[in-house]
């Protein structure tokens, strides 16, 4: 008896003390990653964009107010005028008509200024009592790029936008035709009615977008101007629908568009582009050609979808058409501590001389750009200080400007991104001793008086490694000889400048 | 061969009660009269299991945009003897962004012997993804060991096994939506947790 009550004690114990005694755990380890955390921006980097109208008074001069420094603008005018635009890229009072085979004319868009744009008399922008919708948009890292670039005569390829662009617009400075591509499109089309040509934008690359030998976007020695947006949801959206020809009809964009564009990708019969603004009366949108407002083409801006009529450019039964759609952001004006443009005056420049390899030239009021052959060619090179960047603000777009005194008019000039360090003067920077160059060129026709090269990128990248540019002859060891003459910062005036827009 | 007494009985009895609370309850026994057989010893099993975040984060990032995110990786190694299965879970509260923050887990191997958290050299398993959701979901989904993500092992392994890893690729992307602005999230863990199988 003794012996069964310890036996019925030690179950007991058993029980007791391997806890619970319902259930038997098996083995548990763990280990653990702690303390992570995310956090969106209060601001991110926009391409804003803005709508409005205006109804013409033939004043010259006259501002536009735009609540953000624009870098491109669109005009159309309700009745015969053909759209226009421009960009920040474009010097001087200079627009591009939308449609048509015509050169940048002036009076039109006269400038874009920190508050808006300033338009001149031409009747494409200020007729009397005719109205106007504009929409203007914000350049944006990652988002919208604008550039510009000469052209060679041969298909080539441009990088360094930073993202791959869901849609080109390629404006050429002479009478090449205003043309555009979008992702889902097999060709590139003019605004106005086209087919389409195979040999205009040719792709849109990782990190760029290539062009073929088309005048219209590669003229050699010809000035074009381009503008490339990304996709970003909720913003901007490029994509494609098929018409059916019907009413209602509508094409998916995610988000109310504030300005969209549609275009049918037809390469066997001619159509034209149609644009909306957010401005515009209900039903009603435009072509980019001299033409008055359509009623049945984009018809609705929708929560979520863009309203399409039966017009054959915007809605033809099973044809494929484009839709390009953009979106005002209305919190971005508190994102950028310091928005607007700063003007930089360089703090180191100098040249070398290929014929006097050892020679410094670093106290010289000018900077001497020579192809020449037998060993005579001259390169500059500038640097400048670069102001921090304002809380909260990115670069949107930067511009070098150097002024030549004298020129050799209608050469390319690059300006390159130097690879190492270089000192101005006390035994500095030589034929022997300049550093080689990386990254793509940027490129400008030379001219007396401020040359501009399009640099955002390159700015970006020296907001880490600031070794300034190197301006060079895009073609050297010519044989006659060709010399640009520029103002240094050591010279009484026109000193080498950077523009930088933060936004 | 002797006969067993109570006496000897109760003696078992408890040398197995002491064992049970030694090893933790971790084993299943049978309790039964037996004869005595001297020399006899039970050796435990074990679960272990490690990381290589040297207690940092894979994540502490702030000032990110629609589209944009990290991706890191942590790798993780098995140290018990007995054969064992791991879930990955995490216990924390999310935040407001964790419905808009993307995460995707990914197991594979990495050569070489990068350093935490970095990712380079990984190849992902041939299964693909463990994990493609937004933060909140996997925390409302895999919050404890109960619902926590199952991973079987290496490649095609079907439990863990002594000194194996696998290495856990998250890239944490935040949603192409503006709306995500100035949001943040909560500090959460990733749990790996392991249990013989």
């Amino acid at each position: 008896m003794r012996s069964r009550k310890l036996v019925i004690a030690a179950l007991c114990l058993i029980v007791a003390v391997t806890g619970a005694g319902a259930t038997w755990a098996a083995f548990s380890a763990t280990t653990a990653n702690s303390g992570n955390t995310a956090a969106t921006g209060a601001s991110f980097d926009n391409a804003r964009v803005a709508t409005g109208t205006y109804t013409g008074n033939g004043t010259d001069n006259r501002n536009i107010a735009v609540a953000f420094e624009p870098h491109v603008v669109i005009i159309k005018g309700t009745n015969t005028q053909t759209g226009a635009v421009r960009t920040v890229t474009m010097s001087g009072d200079v627009t591009k008509p939308l449609a048509g085979a015509t050169a940048l004319g002036n009076n039109n868009i006269q400038s874009l200024t920190a508050t808006g744009f300033q338009i001149g008399t031409n009747a494409r922008v200020n007729a009397t009592s005719v109205r106007y919708d504009w929409v203007a948009f914000e350049a944006a890292q990652g988002v919208m790029q604008v550039g510009s670039f000469v052209g060679s005569g041969a298909a080539r390829s441009f990088t360094g936008l930073g993202f791959s662009p869901e849609y080109v617009v390629v404006l050429p400075a002479g009478t090449g035709r205003a043309v555009s591509r979008a992702s889902g499109q097999t060709t590139t089309f003019q605004f106005d009615s086209d087919t389409g040509s195979a040999a205009r934008i040719t792709s849109l690359d990782a990190d760029g977008f290539s062009v073929g030998t088309s005048g219209d976007v590669s003229t050699s020695g010809q000035n074009y101007h381009y503008v490339a947006w990304n996709r970003r949801g909720g913003l901007t959206e490029m994509t494609t629908y098929t018409g059916t020809g019907g009413s209602p009809f509508t094409a998916y964009t995610g988000f109310q568009p504030d300005y969209a564009i549609v275009r049918e990708n037809d390469t066997a019969t001619a159509s034209e582009a149609h644009h909306r603004m957010a401005s515009q009366g209900a039903g009603d949108s435009y072509p980019f050609a001299a033409t008055g407002v359509l009623t049945n083409s984009i018809t609705a801006f929708n929560s979520v979808d863009v309203g399409l009529g039966t017009n054959a450019g915007a809605n033809t039964n099973g044809e494929t058409h484009s839709l390009v759609g953009f979106k005002s952001r209305p919190y971005s004006s508190g994102g950028c501590s310091s928005p607007g443009t700063q003007t930089i005056t360089a703090n180191a420049d100098s040249y070398v001389n290929q014929a006097s390899a050892g020679t410094n030239y670093g106290t010289s009021t000018s900077l001497i750009v020579t192809s020449r052959n037998g060993s005579r060619n001259q390169r500059a090179f500038v640097r400048f200080n670069l102001p921090a960047i304002p809380v909260g603000c990115s670069v949107a777009f930067a511009k070098l400007r150097v002024s030549a005194s004298a020129a050799s008019a209608g050469r390319t000039l690059n300006a390159n991104t130097p690879s190492a360090a270089w000192t101005e003067s006390g035994g500095g920077l030589t034929w022997t001793n300049q550093p080689a160059v990386t990254g793509p060129s940027e490129s400008a026709v030379a001219a007396t008086g401020y040359v501009e090269w399009s640099v955002t990128d390159e700015v970006r990248g020296q907001y880490t490694n600031n070794y300034g540019f190197r301006i060079s002859d895009a073609t050297e060891d010519d044989a006659t000889g060709r010399t640009q003459t520029f103002s240094s910062r050591e010279a009484a005036s026109n000193n080498p400048q950077l523009l930088i827009t933060f936004q | 061969m002797k006969t067993s007494t109570p006496r000897k009985i109760l003696a078992t009895l408890l040398v197995l009660t002491l064992m049970g609370a030694v090893t933790g309850g971790a084993t299943v026994s049978a309790l039964q009269s037996s004869t005595e057989s001297a020399g006899n010893t039970f050796a435990a099993g074990s679960v272990g299991i490690s990381d290589n975040d040297g207690s940092s984060t894979l994540y502490s990032v702030s000032g990110l945009e629609p589209g944009k995110g990290v991706e890191k990786c942590i790798k993780v190694t098995y140290n018990g003897s007995l054969s064992g299965e791991v879930r990955m879970y995490t216990d924390s509260s999310i935040g407001a962004l964790g419905s808009q923050l993307n995460v995707q887990i990914t197991p594979g191997t990495q050569t070489g012997s990068p350093s935490f958290p970095s990712c380079a050299g990984f190849t992902p398993d041939a299964g693909g993804n463990l994990f493609s959701g937004t933060l909140a979901t996997f925390a409302s989904t895999h919050g404890a060991w109960g619902s926590g993500l199952t991973d079987d092992g290496p490649a095609a392994a079907t439990s863990w096994a002594t000194g194996d890893s696998v290495v856990y690729r998250l890239r944490v992307t935040v949603a192409d939506d503006d709306t995500v602005i100035n949001k943040t999230t909560g500090s959460h863990r990733f749990v790996f947790d392991g249990r013989n199988k």
